[in-house]
């Protein structure tokens, strides 16, 4: 009997948490449905994020030669942490 | 050896050999350039002991010699200022030393020194004379350029491998094919842009207001265009960066000036901040002078722990949390820079600068169109 509970109760809890989840995830979405500055930005963003991602394709693929480009970074030591390659502070005079 | 920190690291070190300068540039950041002291022989001890030996550094630190004009000090100073780095820093930590320096003081003896030491050196420079003289000036007033050049000239002579920093000011922006030209007539291969900001002592940018975001890009495109019809004749750190970038699809939500240590600054006094370096030398009713400890009289932990749990820490925090909700750059910037926000919208709780929308939106924005370009052509 004890054991039929706690099956029972794990459940309700998991179907609970479940349901929690969704609303978690439906109401910023509901919002930004509803919200014109919000809606705004998440096109924004979707729309940057399309172009970022078609030239990332672009240049794996060098349909975009790195001569091509003046591209340079590869040829320096430490790549890929090519931050170490630069005065990274961008305030230098 | 302690254990090493997870999340929190060191990776670079900031430290204010002087804040004298010998020029007087008039978009200087820094409040205290005519100041003559020299960082003490304990200081300089203290200082690497404290941060090459915390639990902060990991397998490479690269030190800077900036905030003021490192070369004021002679190269013997700096011999013995990296044999006491080498004195403190633990089997298998690579250091790397860099100068960013105004050249006018280089000579052979500097070049001896680069050459056997392995430093690295960047020059400042602005391009073409009348862009140069036009903001880096000495303090009387005179222009600087040809004593830079001679600085040029005699690393070239030396084959040392040297960088070249210009600030764009708004007066740069009609000249993307002066300063091509002028880089490549000088063997001038690997270039940085900073726009000029305002901060600290340089209360306005010549690049304040909208109309110059449009005029950045068409410089953009133009240095671009030259770019690419001399393939690889100049590498820009600007443009390398938006690349890398965009071949990430985003980057790291961390950067050097948003996570707490991950730049110390040190001053000549021996005074330790975190974050942003322009903080060292300022004061805020909040936040005071902006360090958090002194080299001589605090251990490192102290001072780290003082840091993370500063009330600068978690505003830094809540304004990169309030980029995060509001931009659409955030993947590809992080969260902009503290001490821009501080100097711009009066607060680090906040979010867009004139930085943000020149160096991060325009800037990749001119990248992609440039990508977009090729492919059409292709």
């Amino acid at each position: 009997m004890r054991t039929l509970v706690a099956l029972v109760l794990r459940r309700v809890m998991v179907a609970g948490s479940g349901a929690l989840g969704l609303v978690a995830v439906a109401l910023p979405q509901a919002q930004a449905r509803t919200d014109p500055e919000a809606l705004a930005l998440e096109r924004s963003r979707v729309k940057l994020d399309e172009r970022v991602a078609r030239a990332s394709d672009l240049l794996s693929r060098e349909a975009v030669p790195p001569a091509a480009t003046g591209e340079r970074v590869a040829q320096w030591p430490n790549w890929p942490n090519y931050w170490s390659n630069w005065p990274n502070w961008r305030n230098f005079r | 050896m302690p254990r090493p920190a997870e999340g929190v690291w060191t990776e670079l070190l900031v430290l204010q050999a002087t804040p004298f300068c010998n020029i007087d540039c008039s978009y200087c950041y820094l409040p205290a350039r005519a100041d003559r002291r020299r960082m003490s022989a304990a200081v300089l001890d203290a200082a690497f002991r404290a941060v090459l030996r915390s639990r902060f550094v990991r397998d490479e630190l690269t030190v800077v010699w900036h905030a003021g004009e490192p070369l004021v000090l002679p190269p013997s100073w700096y011999e013995e200022a990296f044999a006491v780095a080498d004195r403190h820093r633990p089997a298998g930590l690579r250091l790397r030393h860099s100068f960013q320096s105004n050249g006018l003081l280089l000579d052979a003896r500097w070049a001896d020194f680069l050459a056997q030491s392995g430093a690295e050196i960047g020059l400042s420079l602005d391009g073409p004379a009348h862009l140069h003289d036009s903001r880096r000036r000495t303090r009387g007033g005179g222009g600087t350029h040809a004593q830079a050049m001679r600085g040029l000239a005699l690393l070239r002579e030396a084959g040392l491998p040297f960088h070249v920093i210009t600030v764009l000011t708004a007066a740069s922006l009609d000249e993307p094919d002066a300063l091509f030209d002028f880089y490549a007539a000088h063997g001038i291969s690997r270039v940085a842009f900073n726009v000029e900001e305002a901060e600290g002592a340089n209360a306005r940018s010549s690049l304040a207001g909208p109309a110059h975001e449009a005029r950045f890009r068409a410089f953009l495109r133009r240095f671009f265009a030259r770019m690419q019809a001399a393939p690889g004749a100049i590498a820009l750190r600007e443009w390398e960066r938006a690349l890398a970038v965009i071949r990430a699809r985003g980057i790291a939500p961390e950067g050097q000036e948003t996570e707490p240590l991950r730049i110390v600054s040190v001053d000549v006094a021996g005074n330790v901040s975190t974050f942003s370096p322009e903080f060292l030398g300022l004061r805020h009713p909040r936040y005071g002078d902006f360090c958090f400890g002194n080299v001589l009289s605090d251990e490192f932990e102290t001072i780290a722990a003082r840091a993370l749990a500063s009330p600068l820490a978690s505003d830094i925090r809540a304004g990169i949390t309030a980029c995060e909700r509001s931009c659409a750059w955030f993947r590809y910037c992080g969260g902009g820079s503290p001490s821009n926000k501080l100097s711009e919208n009066g607060s680090v709780v906040s979010t867009e600068t004139m930085f943000c929308r020149l160096v991060q939106q325009a800037l990749l924005d001119e990248v992609l169109e440039t990508i977009e370009g090729q492919e059409v052509a292709a």
